[in-house]
């Protein structure tokens, strides 16, 4: 997906249960470090729920929204074209409200799919 | 008969009209971020807040478990003092001992400080309609109650408030001038308040630990406010949940500093006061007449539910409201409790009717912010999941019964999974026809985000396919 030259700017979404449930912080991180030409900026929402949920995002999906909004201006402010995760619900939310509110294009992707293009 | 859906469908109400107030979620968010930096700093303070969160746990355990033998203890040695303890098993009975109380005695004006206590029995209406003059002087209670409004957070009661929109309620109320000042703000409110501390002949606070071992109440405060109506007024009374209990006195010297540090981010709130009874021959100041009510009001409800006993052991610090995405969002007018946040969501359910209260479970993304922010470990967000359970055992929903039942079917049957994985993308050829429209089956979500797409390729078949697979 991106060239070794290129500089890709990346920032990381805690998932609730791996950072909480599991208290994964930092493992995340340091596989993303040790992808050549990529660069990890820290958002400043980083552990804030994205608001997903499960049946909470349609049950409730005002409050939802609200969570997604906080979290994503969260991401775009960081500057970055992708943001990582390691729980594929928080990106579903996340892709689901950045492609339609974010001013311009910021991709999701699984932890696992940047390490798959090693 | 009470509409069973009334708090609910209030609930989604102010919850649309909250989250789209973004200045005043933006403030909330401002506000609670400064908390948190100054708690991060208290936090490590502590040579260990995780050990000290565990033995406060252990004591707030020990505490709960043996309620009946520490509130013993605790009346024994408070009444040798001349204190007077009343045990109000509900709110009822508990607006009952105080309005005798106060007509007995020929009471005209009250003066309280914070009692959420006092808020969850409706103690101010009850007093009110008997024609006392009740007045808060907590600063955030007293802008409440000049604006008619209950509290927004249990700890903060005004956060939601900006200073021009307190100076403007001053003007209007209190007729003074238009200021920016925080400093201006607070004289004006002292202004008004010292002369109701004088004028009162009762004094009505809450109360933030009852000490077994002593027999004597702690109250914690910024403003000297509860001092004061401590002091003051002839006749005290103190109305306090049963769950406040301690053993021993040394177990303060845990407790305060860390109410403080979860709290507001402090290492001691400014007072931190011990009563033990009324003022005693020699004293020279104090009230005459200092009553303590106990109050229960479904309290042993919480306690015979082994799952959920350890929400007593809440001492109402607030951090889980001050780090919950959800309180961030929603504020806390829209929760439509006494005690607002996770923690509330948890017991509302047992003190008011589950049936009743169970949205406020649903209500929740169970991100596990609250637990790991609970000073005393409870385990808040598993508590809310066990409030769903019990609910749906109790009552079924059809609706999410069929949902259930229709995952349940494919999810065991791989045929069936496989083929709905195969016809998705031939049904998402459909969808921008309703999309985002009433008839959109996934409306909720289409409405505010957009639906990914379906993939060309499952993962099984990638699986299958990919380079160096085993056939
Ligand atoms: S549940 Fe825990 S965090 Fe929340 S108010 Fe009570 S003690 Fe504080």
């Amino acid at each position: 997906m991106w060239a070794r030259a290129l500089k890709e700017k990346v920032t990381f979404h805690d998932g609730c249960h791996g950072l909480r449930e599991l208290g994964t912080k930092e493992a995340p991180r340091e596989l993303l470090r040790a992808v050549k030409g990529l660069e990890l900026v820290e958002m400043g929402e980083a552990e804030s729920c994205c608001g997903f949920g499960g049946m909470f995002a349609v049950k409730y999906p005002q409050i939802s929204t609200a969570m997604a909004e906080v979290k994503c201006n969260s991401i775009v402010e960081t500057g970055v074209d992708y943001v990582v995760s390691n729980d594929s619900s928080c990106l579903m939310q996340i892709q689901g409200y950045l492609s339609r509110h974010s001013p311009r294009v910021v991709k999701s992707l699984h932890l696992a799919e940047v390490l798959a293009q090693q | 008969m009470i509409n069973l859906q009334e708090p609910q469908e209030q609930f989604q109400h102010d919850a649309d009209r909250t989250t789209a107030d973004e200045p005043r979620r933006a403030a909330v968010r401002k506000a609670l971020g400064n908390y948190q930096i100054a708690r991060g700093k208290t936090e490590n303070a502590f040579a260990s807040w995780q050990h000290a969160r565990d033995a406060a746990a252990t004591i707030k355990y020990e505490g709960v478990n043996h309620l009946d033998q520490y509130l013993r203890e605790f009346e024994e040695k408070f009444t040798a003092r001349g204190g007077k303890v009343f045990w109000a098993s509900n709110s009822a009975q508990a607006r009952e001992y105080i309005l005798n109380l106060a007509r007995e005695r020929g009471v005209k004006s009250i003066v309280k400080s914070k009692a959420m206590t006092s808020e969850e029995i409706h103690l101010n209406d009850a007093l009110e309609k008997d024609g006392y003059h009740v007045i808060e002087s907590d600063l955030g209670e007293f802008i409440q109650q000049l604006k008619h409004e209950p509290p927004y957070h249990f700890v903060f009661p005004c956060m939601h408030l900006k200073r021009d929109e307190i100076s403007a309620l001053f003007e209007r109320e209190l007729g003074s001038a238009k200021t920016d000042s925080p400093e201006e703000l607070t004289m004006i409110a002292r202004r008004v308040l010292r002369q109701h501390y004088i004028n009162a002949d009762m004094g009505i606070s809450g109360g933030n630990f009852i000490v077994a071992e002593t027999g004597m109440i702690s109250i914690t405060e910024n403003e000297g406010n509860a001092r004061l109506t401590t002091a003051l007024p002839k006749i005290h009374v103190a109305l306090i949940g049963i769950e406040k209990i301690v053993p021993r006195l040394a177990d303060l010297s845990l407790f305060l500093p860390m109410l403080a540090t979860a709290g507001t981010g402090q290492q001691l709130t400014c007072y931190n006061s011990m009563y033990g009874g009324p003022r005693l021959p020699g004293e020279v100041d104090g009230p005459e007449e200092f009553h303590v009510v106990l109050l229960d009001n479904h309290r042993t409800r919480l306690l015979a539910d082994a799952e959920q006993r350890d929400a007593l052991h809440c001492i109402r610090c607030g951090a889980c409201l001050n780090v919950c995405p959800i309180f961030k969002n929603i504020g806390g007018h829209a929760y439509g409790t006494t005690y607002q946040g996770p923690i509330g969501s948890v017991i509302t359910p047992h003190y008011r009717g589950l049936q009743d209260w169970k949205h406020l479970s649903g209500a929740s993304s169970l991100c596990g912010a609250c637990t790991e922010a609970c000073p005393v470990k409870i385990d808040i967000h598993h508590h809310l999941l066990q409030n769903r359970r019990n609910a749906v055992a109790e009552k079924k929903v059809w609706w999410e019964k069929l949902i259930w039942f229709g995952f349940r079917h494919l999810m065991k049957r791989p045929w069936a999974y496989k083929l709905a994985i195969r016809l998705a993308p031939v049904g998402q050829l459909f969808h921008p026809f309703v999309y985002g429209t009433e008839l959109d089956p996934v409306q909720s979500w289409t409405k505010t985000r957009d639906f990914p797409e379906a993939a060309t390729q499952s993962f099984h078949d990638w699986w299958r396919e990919r380079k160096g697979a085993r056939k």
